[in-house]
């Protein structure tokens, strides 16, 4: 109020504490040019954009405050002051540093990792009716075009050597074509066929902003004014709260030729930029220190029944488990948290937490998830386009003899403890976590990731309105999911008023009979929550906290090669010549021959450039998976050396 | 008679007790406590008598020296010793060795053909010394790309090597931040190290850059291409110590410096406690490609760098008796056989290991 | 035409020197094809003239044909605003936009397609920058264009279109940077500059309606180091006022509110120019408005007027919702009566600047000038 007050003054030349609250704005001398810049101020000082006719010669203070009040998005927490301040960069096109999770998926897309893919990306379709298929193609061209106006993260890239950029909106190839399968005309058998073929290529090949758009859009038009809107999404750039806001955005577009969104200050660009004077603020350091301080005692992941080696597994899609509740059901779920104090999302979890421990046969493990992660460092964050997402690795410790209820409420507060030293990402603490157990297997690869309740975060779900695109049938979806490093994840979603989860694994590591059953467990798990039977019960869980002795392949138990050089100078030239590279990179002296590239300080991205420095010099490209096998100074040159012997 | 200066002091007494050991004749043992000297002198596995000497006395001085085929001063401080003892022992006929001087000392004795036909050999300690004599072990004819100084660890300074420290500065003695490269000295070229893991080194430790005019005669003398040398500390008490009393004492004078030596002796004392007492000497070499095999490493580890100094003494001082250097003044680290200094010291129990490879 | 017009068209060749006029009347085609284009779109989706909306099968000539006050109220408007959708609906009629029969009512109106709007967005987009207007009055006209539903429904003001986030950079745009005004002001400050040589008493000038003083920004330098009595900037905003006090700087400004329509200042024969930059039209009846003018002015004395003379149809978003009154359309009393005419013909101009007893001495642009394509003019006549 104080600040609306001020604001009528400095419009009405009147002293602010003598303005009345119930007295218009035209009677206190203002007009509706004014009214205008009222409306103006509003939004640059308060964030908060009203729309044109709310503000009239009529209103009140008190009418405005109220206006306010119901445009402020609830339900944000309460926020931690950062020293930070985004201002839009000077070159909006230069060069600027990936974020820890956009460099862990572009590290995972070089074969380096184990269980990594040539594109981390995530692929949607989804059903249209009443289409206009005469203009729906014109339409989305046109949005897409204007999409990648106002939103510049369309027009991004990656460099080979980690860094991003967003390419001018003239540019060739900077705005994203789309493709358009005209099958109006075509059989049913030919309709299958072309749709089996279009979700075969744009689940297993996704956008590769290395080379060209993240965003890969296609259209196909069928019999009956129906349609698909086909959406590849790469997850280096867009991340999940992204692709709802690009959906939004882009329908918008579709819908109306001459739409306009409020144009955006800030871009990603800028976020991330800002983001460098972050390790100089005391709450960073000091989220740094209360995450080192708890590295060493961190437990593993869940210890799942292997059915083979992650490390020879070269997978090529995930397979997915799915259930759906009602929405019946969900509100029934959403009551029952309500009335526990717990959020839904935490719920799921917990369920999750429990399925895990039966399955592994222990109750302390790690898991990760993925946060939203955008700091609210200025007012127009959740409207940018971006990969601003993070994860976080959260350490849970069922108890053995407490009710689900119970469980659920110590996960609520562990998670939100860890939550709110969200300035360090789990990206960095696993290369922490990972440097010194000296272990280069991924350290969080059971990942949790849960949107619900995001929709109404946003305001309401995607229109379902978009001009010649006709209406969006949300519930006939197909989607795809790629994430490297993953061995299996629960994604938890809202689709209109159901519930979706999803369980996304590597087929080939697990036995599918244990995942069918695991599924099953959970789903029953949630069920039980749902109709309130659940919470009041010990949910049986093993008596070990921690794993016994590996009997067979078990995930995060799995042997480590044991590579021991022989300390020393650097034995010849080839060694000299990779320990000059390491050093170039980690800018600290490199002299003996035992020496491991992480050991030094090394990170996954700076592997990748070693790895691309290494080719440069030594002309012989080795693959990142053999260089995190042994990165040593004499593991690498080894490697070096057998490749240059096989050219010859 | 071999005349010991300071022989009470850290230095000292492992010099004469080295120098005894090595059977090269009877010692006169000289300090300013007559009583702490003569304790030493009977504690010595060879005849030796003390003798009260201050320095500070030419009617004393001389007297000491009187009768010495050589003397070895380790009485510091560098500065206020300088020439002074030397002149006192070639007036006695004696050669001379002693634990500093630097350049310092080899100016004020040049040019006036002071030494005539004796022979004094300066900085005949650890740093600088070894410090500039056991590098010479990876340039045996072959020329280097690159050669890579790092010294130190945790020792305790005692106040007159605290002065001492603290007068090392200016480009008579070195230049920090600097490389050695294209033939000359490169300022500004290199930062500090933090928290680096060093061959030899139990910790991560702190390499501050400090090209001393020893690493540059190194690098002149073996036609390295690049040299880098590094005064080593296991925190940063120290480096922010000394350079708190540059920027409060501008004037370096011992006078003004001598009040703040207290804070660098805490300060090394405070390392000393988190990190107990090492002294570690790296050095590195990168051959130009295609050279001829040979030893790139060579890696000193030692508890006591006071100590090993005393030894150096012992060397020195056994070498200048035995002819092998030549007349006139010297540098240590210029003159004495770095072959032969390394396998005497790897028999020295003060020295835990010395490898080259 | 006499040497002053020569002289005031050579001084605003002068000021737009180096453009290239050859696409001029292209541009103005393409800027009044997107309003076009824009309100088709925008009448086939919110009346019954949108096929789908009418339910009836496709072709043409099938459609039943609608009274433009039905369209009026399918599209939601104010009473005040009413009249409105046939101002448009005749614009689009004379552009081969929609059909209409003997009777006047309106049928097969134009379904613009997607692509054509694209189109049409692109080149307007070309258009204006050909045409010397920057980036804000492009924003004007497809803002516009959303915000017809608020605008016919009263529920926003035109000002919300001049003065977004209430900064006057967009009308700036409109009335002062592009082509046609800057000409057409740098002419005008001519003629100033010849009152002024020619005077032989300090100046007593009148501006009617100067609103944002777009052209007061033009004539004061044209005044500088001349004697002036009084230069009497007025309108009916007290908004305008307080802009220009804080904008213009000159001893001899004073500042009023006046409304055309209902007094004038009685002190005649005294004025030795009146300005009246794209206002004069407002007046109900504009050779009255000339008259009590001229009776203003002092033998010799001026009158000064910018002016559109054709309705471009990319107005039709804006311009209409400015000039409704309390009640309806504008009350005209000379021969736009029973019209919803704006403006009025060059040659109505001339035939009203001589019947208020004035002869004319300035009518530019010349006839041959590409820039008549713009539709705006410079006339000085004298007493």
């Amino acid at each position: 109020m104080k600040e609306l007050a001020e604001i009528w003054s400095e419009l009405l030349g009147l002293p602010p504490g003598e303005i009345p609250h119930d007295v218009g704005f035209l009677r206190l001398g203002g007009d509706s040019v004014l009214a205008v810049r009222m409306s103006a101020l509003v939004r640059k000082r308060l964030g908060v954009a009203l729309a044109l006719s709310d503000v009239r010669v009529e209103t009140t203070l008190d009418d405005l405050a109220e206006l306010v009040r119901r445009h402020t998005s609830g339900g944000a927490p309460a926020t931690r002051a950062l020293p930070l301040t985004v201002t839009p960069r000077p070159d909006p096109h230069a060069e600027f540093p990936l974020l820890p999770l956009q460099q862990g998926y572009f590290v995972g897309q070089q074969d380096g990792w184990e269980l990594s893919y040539d594109s981390a990306h995530y692929y949607l379709d989804y059903a249209l009716t009443g289409v206009d298929g005469d203009e729906a193609a014109d339409a989305l061209a046109d949005a897409v075009g204007r999409l990648a106006t106002h939103q510049p993260t369309l027009r991004a890239r990656v460099t080979p050597d980690g860094r991003q950029h967003v390419l001018p909106a003239d540019a060739p190839g900077a705005v994203p074509q789309v493709r358009v399968y005209d099958l109006r005309e075509a059989g049913p058998a030919e309709i299958a066929t072309a749709l089996r073929d279009v979700r075969q290529e744009m689940s297993t090949s996704g956008p590769d902003p290395t080379r060209g758009p993240g965003i890969d859009v296609r259209l196909t038009l069928l019999p009956g004014d129906e349609g698909r809107l086909h959406l590849g999404l790469s997850l280096l750039i867009f991340d999940g709260w992204s692709s709802s806001v690009l959906s939004r955005d882009l329908l918008a577009f579709v819908a109306d030729w001459n739409a306009a969104l409020p144009p955006l200050d800030i871009h990603f660009g800028d976020y991330v930029t800002s983001l460098a004077d972050l390790p100089a603020t005391e709450a960073w350091q000091a989220d740094r220190d209360w995450w080192w301080s708890r590295l060493d005692t961190l437990p593993g992941p869940p210890a799942l029944p292997l059915a083979a080696d992650p490390q020879e597994v070269r997978p090529v899609t995930m397979g997915n488990r799915e259930h759906r509740w009602r929405a019946e059901s969900w509100a029934a779920l959403r009551r029952q948290c309500t009335d526990r104090g717990v959020t839904p999302s935490t719920a799921m979890l917990t369920a999750f937490g429990v399925v895990l421990a039966r399955w592994a046969g222990h109750r302390r493990m790690l898991l990760n998830s993925l946060q939203l992660n955008r700091l609210p460092i200025h007012p127009e964050v959740q409207r940018v386009v971006g990969a601003f997402a993070a994860t976080m690795l959260l350490p849970l410790d069922l108890a053995a003899e407490a009710t689900f209820a119970e469980l659920a409420a110590t996960v609520q507060a562990t998670s939100g403890e860890h939550a709110a030293h969200n300035l360090i990402t789990g990206v960095e603490v696993g290369r922490e976590v990972a440097r010194r157990r000296g272990s280069w297997r991924p350290v969080g690869p059971v990942v949790f990731q849960s949107v619900l309740g995001v929709d109404a975060a946003m305001g309401g779900g995607p229109p379902e309105e978009a001009g010649p695109l006709g209406r969006v049938v949300a519930s006939d979806y197909f989607h795809q999911l790629r994430t490297p490093q993953v061995a299996i994840e629960v994604r938890c979603f809202e689709l209109g008023p159901e519930m979706v989860a999803v369980f996304s694994l590597v087929e080939e590591l697990f036995d599918t009979d244990q995942v069918t059953a695991a599924f099953a467990e959970f789903v029953a798990l949630v069920d039980a929550l749902a109709d309130g039977s659940g919470w009041d019960r010990l949910p049986g869980l093993p008596e070990e906290t921690e794993p016994g002795p590996a009997s067979g392949l078990r995930l995060g138990l799995l042997p480590e090669p044991a590579v021991r050089h022989r300390e020393g100078p650097p034995a010849d030239d080839m060694e000299q010549a990779v320990a000059d590279v390491f050093e170039e990179l980690l800018e600290v002296p490199v002299l003996d021959r035992a020496a491991d590239f992480f050991g030094l300080g090394g990170d996954s991205l700076l592997a990748v450039r070693a790895v691309v420095r290494l080719a440069k010099e030594a002309g012989v490209s080795v693959p990142v998976r053999e260089f995190l096998s042994d990165s040593t100074v004499a593991g690498v040159a080894a490697v070096v050396r057998s490749r240059l012997g096989d050219q010859r | 008679m071999i005349g010991i200066l300071g022989a009470t002091g850290a230095v000292g007494r492992t010099a004469a007790q080295r120098i005894a050991a090595y059977g090269l004749g009877p010692l006169r043992v000289g300090g300013r406590n007559l009583t702490r000297a003569a304790d030493l002198a009977s504690s010595l596995p060879a005849p030796a008598h003390a003798v009260r000497a201050d320095l500070n006395d030419p009617a004393e001085l001389a007297a000491f020296c009187d009768g010495c085929r050589i003397v070895v001063s380790c009485a510091g401080p560098t500065y206020q010793v300088l020439d002074t003892v030397a002149r006192a022992a070639f007036a006695a006929g004696a050669d001379y060795v002693d634990i500093g001087g630097e350049l310092a000392a080899k100016d004020a004795l040049t040019g006036e053909g002071v030494a005539g036909d004796r022979t004094a050999v300066f900085s005949a300690g650890v740093m600088p010394g070894l410090s500039g004599l056991l590098p010479r072990l990876l340039a045996k004819g072959r020329p280097l790309r690159r050669l890579d100084v790092y010294v130190g660890g945790a020792a305790v300074f005692t106040p007159l090597s605290a002065v001492d420290a603290l007068l090392t500065r200016g480009p008579r003695f070195g230049e920090p931040m600097a490389a050695w490269r294209e033939g000359r000295v490169a300022p500004g070229t290199l930062a500090p190290l933090h928290q680096v893991r060093l061959p030899g080194f139990p910790v991560p430790v702190h390499a501050w850059p400090y090209l001393t005019t020893e690493a540059q005669t190194l690098a002149t003398d073996t036609g390295a291409d690049e040299v880098r040398s590094y005064n080593v500390f296991v925190s940063n008490r120290l480096p922010e110590a000394l350079a708190a009393t540059w920027a409060e004492v501008p004037d370096a004078r011992p006078e003004t410096l001598a009040p703040h030596a207290e804070t660098v002796v805490r300060a090394s004392l405070r390392d000393n406690a988190d990190f107990g007492a090492f002294y570690v000497m790296l050095f590195t070499a990168r051959p130009r490609p295609g050279a001829p095999p040979g030893p790139t490493r060579v890696l000193l580890t030692a508890v006591d760098s006071y100590a090993l100094s005393g030894v150096v003494m012992a060397l020195a001082t056994r070498a200048v008796l035995s002819g092998s250097v030549p007349a006139g003044v010297h540098l240590a680290a210029e003159v004495l056989d770095p072959d032969a200094t390394a396998s005497a010291l790897r028999k020295d129990v003060l020295v835990e290991g010395l490898t080259v490879e | 035409m006499s040497p002053l017009n020569d002289r005031a068209d050579g001084a605003g060749h002068a000021a737009i020197a180096g453009a290239d006029l050859s696409g001029t009347a292209g541009a103005v085609a393409d800027l009044d094809r997107l309003i076009l284009l824009g309100l088709s779109a925008h009448l086939h989706r919110h009346s019954r003239l949108g096929r789908s909306a009418a339910g009836l099968p496709a072709g043409p000539g099938q459609d039943p044909a609608h009274e433009a006050d039905t369209i009026a109220g399918d599209l939601g408007a104010a009473p005040r605003h009413r009249w409105i959708a046939g101002h448009w609906l005749g614009a689009l009629h004379e552009a081969g936009l929609v059909g209409r029969d003997a009777a006047g009512r309106f049928h097969d109106l134009h379904a613009p397609r997607r692509a054509e709007l694209v189109t049409a967005r692109t080149r307007m987009e070309a258009a204006r920058l050909a045409l010397g207007y920057p980036a804000e009055l492009a924003e004007l006209m497809l803002r516009s264009l959303r915000l017809l539903p608020s605008l016919l429904s009263d529920e926003v003001g035109v000002q919300a279109l001049l003065y977004p986030d209430g900064e006057p950079a967009t009308a700036e745009a409109v009335y002062r940077g592009n082509l046609i005004s800057r000409y057409l002001n740098a002419a005008a400050a001519e003629v100033i500059r010849d009152l002024a040589g020619r005077s032989t008493r300090p100046l007593r000038i009148l501006e009617l309606g100067a609103g944002i003083g777009a052209t007061t920004a033009d004539l004061l330098p044209a005044l500088a180091g001349r004697p002036v009595e009084f230069y009497l900037f007025t309108d009916l905003s007290p908004f305008f006022l307080d802009t220009a006090r804080r904008r213009f700087d000159a001893g001899f400004l004073r500042y009023a509110l006046l409304d055309i329509a209902h007094d004038l200042p009685r002190r005649p024969d005294e004025l030795d120019l009146i300005v009246a930059a794209t206002m004069a039209h407002n007046a109900p009846h504009v050779g009255r408005l000339l008259g009590r003018a001229a009776a203003l002015l002092a033998p010799g004395g001026r009158v000064l007027l910018i002016e559109t003379v054709r309705e471009h149809p990319q107005s039709l978003t804006s311009m209409p919702f400015a000039l409704s009154t309390h009640d309806g359309p504008p009350r005209r009393l000379d021969g736009r009566a029973g019209t919803t005419r704006t403006y009025l013909s060059r040659e109505e101009w001339l035939s009203a600047l001589e019947g208020g007893g004035l002869r004319v001495e300035v009518d530019l642009p010349r006839p041959a000038d590409p820039l008549t394509a713009l539709s705006q003019r410079l006339f000085v006549a004298t007493r």
